[in-house]
């Protein structure tokens, strides 16, 4: 692997998302480009917790779900501007994080997993129920679009083309963040727990923090996607905790490849391009879509990415 | 290696964008977009909305279509959720060149994508969500392309409230769906039963299959009313489980689709829901029947509230579509409706105020003898 | 909002309460049993454990309902069923992948939920069926506690059912396999137990369970698509409360969480109900780790 390959190969596609709005001239592919950007930064977020940690957790749409309402709360309580709505999202996810984090890490690993779950569901119990500060199901419209504001100039994020851009960037630094961490001696280390965690701890791991670290750092990310969101789509709901959200990433993570760079994207990209193509059977489109996670458990067990690796392997060997 | 990534990416990318293609030149077919919930919880809603909306234009492509134009329909699936619907609008208006929209079925959704009518410059008509935020924000002052046909709770349930309940009881309970309609119905009447106790007020979320212990604790409260706000497949399991656990002697009320052929016909026993009443924009009537077994003919389903709707609503397209002298499309189609004034059968006079809503007379039914009566009929302007 | 009640209360109430909370508790019983036995046998977190319920009720409605069957058959018949539809789930999509990751595992069954209650959707619609017996509309009245013979049926039923099942885990040579390859996998296939045979069986039998409730509950209430969803996360958290896999404790912990339900209902709020649900199982996992009931091992 060479790294100016790489460096070409990211060049193009940047090119290539860079001019996506002004090649497509149509609103809803660009409105459906920026899910996909959302779910790409989301399902990085998560692979640190699944793929690099190996941690299943269920709580990751409460995270995208506190930063969303976090959001939409200091915008109509407290009138802040976006960077500063960003980081008071990014703060309560992992705040969030950290509650669920301390009781659940002391468990096995299907404990966690279904301790997240409950905290999953409990979190959006909260939100259709604490009437008083959510509204529950009758949602907090009218969040503010994206704003900066230094001094007297001001900028807000008004066409569908402005908020394609702030996602490609929240993509990009996702991807950045994950690439950077996965690189360091954190990273590294991630991977002996996810390998062996006894051997770690016995190698002196502090394996707590380091589950923390990934676990607060997904949660933080998935909270700025949260806030980014409520300004997107100007209302939050309660179902944007739904356990459905949680399923679409475990399905990304898995179909696209945990732990690897090009999964999360390749994942998320195959997810919200093949509901275009389902789109002729409506109705069966959702039995396919589950027939496809089985199959896909079945046969590409470690994802997309590295069935794609093997089969590029096994050309080349015979070429 | 790489470059199979690569490619890989960019025959996605040309494969979606082709899918996407320039919609086909040929305009003939008016498009009507379905923006309901097809998927979830209120996926009944959506499927009846549809039928119904999808009998009224078969029929009118039967006789001729409008201008020698067929009508079509494509279906957009907003799942209740105002995210899915903002995306799946704008498909409906971008993608599919709708030019006009019955919709959103969920108050929610249909708040949220407001924004989108706006932009896109397509009318919408709303036949089933109730909350009064959307009057509010439609006609004059608001989003000029939206309009609903259906009453909303702001008329019907101050109504309700002063001229039946208030008048029985002095306690009520109340059991509403965890919805933004449920919540909105419940704070309505809190507001407009000022001299009537209300010893609980319990909400469950959609599909919610088991209330003794939630009734048990109702029944132990003594309430002389209990309030339901609620469609009829919880509405049929809740009388039924209210009857199993004992509760008797209480006024029953509601607020949804509860007081409905449908919901009675959930019962084991119809006589179960004898006494209670309701609140509605609709109710089968005689000018309904033959509606009713047209569409049972066609569907090989009953005719209900929801679907009835859908069918008025399609009419009401279509009656605005017969009044334009030019060009049909999206903004001659609003325009139309914002001049409407006629008689539909089954509902009433189809006029739009200036917030776009419709006051056509409201229905106070009740169940007597196993079956929907209608009480009284009151006029909402 | 959550609510501690002064209220005109009864020990009657109680009592009533108490009848909700164990009718509750049954169905719990039967769709936790059958989870605690998957996955304490194979290690399996088998999320469409709910949905097998739901495909069991809609199997219950076409024979008894529709095909117009007794009771008493259509309910054996749809147990019958759901022993062999449950034996071809194990054949079809656990046995593929059960050398994979346990997290690969759990994606399977997630993607065999989101088949099941879509294709659900597609054979039956979303509007709810109703299969309601004649017993389902007689009351039995002591006092103010008021239940349906149906109820009746269901509590008692269960209660034989995991008499029966006890007598087969325990007494039964293939009874005995189960709990051998619960506590040692390895050792069970060096011995010459088949485990693959075990495995299927074992999920025919959780399967069985779950027709009986289906066959027992349905007739109670509303038959719609995403019925099992909320019911998988519950009979998790309860098989987690009985010992991950422990079918006596999960059994137990399934009733004791179906009374817990009825009383927060009745004093605290029923908005928050499967919150405190949830909260309880946490709780619970964070005091005794291995569960109320579980040593760490087997059935």
């Amino acid at each position: 692997m060479t790294w100016r390959r790489l460096g070409a190969l990211e060049t193009l596609a940047c090119v290539l998302l860079a001019l996506w709005p002004q090649t497509v001239r149509s609103p809803y592919l660009t409105s459906v480009a920026i899910t996909t950007l959302m779910y790409v930064a989301l399902a990085f977020s998560f692979d640190l917790v699944v793929g690099r940690v190996g941690l299943l957790s269920f709580a990751h749409a409460g995270f995208f779900g506190t930063g969303a309402y976090i959001s939409a709360l200091a915008a109509g309580h407290l009138g802040w501007t976006f960077p500063l709505r960003l980081a008071a999202a990014m703060l309560g996810a992992v705040v969030v994080a950290i509650v669920i984090g301390i009781p659940s890490f002391r468990l096995s690993y299907h404990s966690f997993a279904i301790s997240t779950l409950a905290f999953g569901v409990m979190a959006q119990l909260v939100a259709t129920n604490w009437i008083a500060v959510t509204r529950g199901p009758l949602c907090l419209p009218g969040v503010p679009p994206v704003d900066l504001r230094l001094g007297t100039w001001r900028w807000e994020a008004r066409s569908l083309p402005d908020y394609y851009y702030l996602a490609l960037g929240m993509a990009i630094l996702a991807y950045l963040l994950v690439r950077r961490l996965t690189q360091t001696r954190i990273g590294r280390t991630w991977v002996a727990i996810r390998e062996d965690e006894h051997l770690a701890s016995a190698a002196g791991v502090p394996i707590l923090k380091y589950k923390m670290l990934a676990f607060t750092s997904g949660a933080a990310v998935a909270g700025a996607v949260g806030a980014y969101y409520a300004s997107y789509a100007s209302v939050v709901c309660p179902s944007e905790l739904a356990f459905a959200y949680t399923v679409n990433l475990i399905v990304i993570l898995f179909l696209g490849g945990r732990g690897t760079l090009a999964g999360p994207p390749i994942g998320a990209i195959v997810f919200t391009a093949l509901p275009e193509f389902l789109r002729i059977a409506e109705a069966w489109r959702l039995v396919i879509y589950g027939l496809l996670i089985i199959l896909g458990a079945i046969y590409l067990p470690d994802g997309i990415v590295a069935w794609a690796t093997r089969q590029m392997r096994q050309v080349r060997r015979t070429a | 290696m790489r470059n199979r990534w690569l490619i890989l990416i960019v025959s996605m990318t040309l494969a979606v964008l082709a899918q996407a293609g320039p919609a086909s030149s040929q305009q003939s077919p008016i498009k009507i977009g379905l923006d309901v919930p097809a998927s979830g919880g209120d996926a009944f809603e959506g499927h009846e909305i549809s039928q119904g909306a999808q009998l009224a234009f078969e029929e009118q492509n039967a006789a001729g279509g409008i201008g020698g134009r067929r009508l079509e329909t494509a279906l957009g699936d907003n799942q209740c959720d105002p995210a899915v619907g903002v995306n799946s609008v704008r498909r409906l208006i971008t993608v599919d060149q709708v030019d006009a929209m019955i919709g959103s079925g969920c108050s929610s959704v249909t708040l949220a994508v407001m924004p989108i009518l706006q932009q896109g410059g397509v009318p919408s008509l709303d036949v089933t969500a109730t909350n009064p935020k959307i009057t509010e924000q439609s006609g004059v002052g608001g989003n000029p392309w939206k309009f609903r046909l259906n009453l909303n709770d702001e008329l019907m349930v101050t109504v309700f409230a002063r001229r039946v309940i208030a008048k029985e009881v002095k306690s009520l309970a109340i059991f509403a769906v965890q919805t933004d309609y449920g919540r909105g119905a419940a704070e309505i009447f809190k507001r407009e039963l000022p001299g009537v106790r209300v010893v609980s007020e319990e909400y469950y979320p959609i599909g919610q299959a088991e209330f003794r212990p939630i009734l048990t604790r109702t029944k132990s409260l003594n309430p002389e009313g209990f309030l339901l706000i609620a469609d009829y497949p919880e509405a049929a399991q809740i009388i039924s489980q209210a009857r199993e656990v004992g509760m008797s002697g209480f006024k029953v009320y509601g607020r949804g689709t509860v007081v409905t052929p449908e919901m009675l016909k959930l019962l084991q026993n119809a006589c179960w829901a004898n006494g209670a009443k309701e609140a509605n924009f609709w109710a089968p009537n005689e000018a309904t029947k033959d509606l009713a077994n047209r569409y049972q003919a066609r569907f090989k389903e009953p005719l209900t509230r929801t679907s009835g709707m859908g069918y008025l609503g399609a009419q009401t397209l279509l009656q605005a579509m017969k009044t334009i002298q030019g060009d049909i499309n999206a903004k001659s189609i609003r325009d139309a409706m914002e001049k409407l004034d006629f008689n539909l059968p089954g509902l009433g006079q189809v006029k739009f105020d200036d917030h776009h809503q419709v006051h056509y007379p409201m229905y106070i039914l009740s169940v007597q003898n196993c079956q929907v009566n209608i009480l009284e009929t009151v006029p909402t302007n | 909002m959550p609510r501690c009640s002064p209220e005109p209360d009864d020990s009657m109430v109680i009592l009533e309460q108490l009848a909700n909370g164990l009718s509750l508790g049954a169905l719990y019983a039967l769709v936790a049993a059958g989870l605690a036995m998957i996955f304490g046998v194979l290690e399996i977190v088998n999320f469409a454990h709910g949905e097998f319920l739901m495909i069991a009720s809609y199997l219950f409605f076409s024979l008894y309902a529709m095909a117009g069957l007794a009771y008493p058959l259509a309910a054996i018949a749809t147990v019958v069923l759901m022993a062999l539809f449950g034996a071809l789930f194990e054949m079809l999509v656990i046995r593929p992948v059960v050398h994979r990751s346990w997290q690969t595992q759990l994606v399977a069954t997630l993607g065999a939920s989101v088949l099941l209650i879509n294709a659900a959707i597609l054979l039956f619609g979303t509007f709810p069926k109703r299969a309601p017996t004649p017993l389902a509309a007689q009351l039995l009245v002591m006092g103010t506690v008021s239940v349906s013979y149906q109820r009746i049926l269901l509590l008692v039923v269960t209660l034989g059912a995991f008499f029966v099942l006890h007598l087969f885990v325990h007494g039964t040579k293939l009874g005995k396999a189960m709990r051998a390859v619960s506590q040692n996998r390895e050792a069970c296939v060096a011995v010459g137990i088949d485990a693959q045979r075990v495995a299927i069986i074992t999920f025919a039998l959780g399967s069985a369970l779950v027709g009986l409730g289906a066959g027992l509950n349905a007739p109670l209430g509303n038959i719609t698509p995403t019925m099992g969803i909320l019911l998988t996360i519950k009979a998790f958290a309860v098989v987690i409360m009985g010992g991950f896999g422990r079918v006596n404790g999960a059994i137990v912990s399934a009733f004791i969480l179906g009374v817990a339900e009825a009383f927060i209902v009745q004093y605290f709020s029923s908005a928050y109900v499967d919150a405190f649900s949830f909260l309880v199982m946490l709780g619970v996992l964070l005091l005794r780790p291995q569960g109320l009931f579980g040593r760490r091992v087997g059935i």
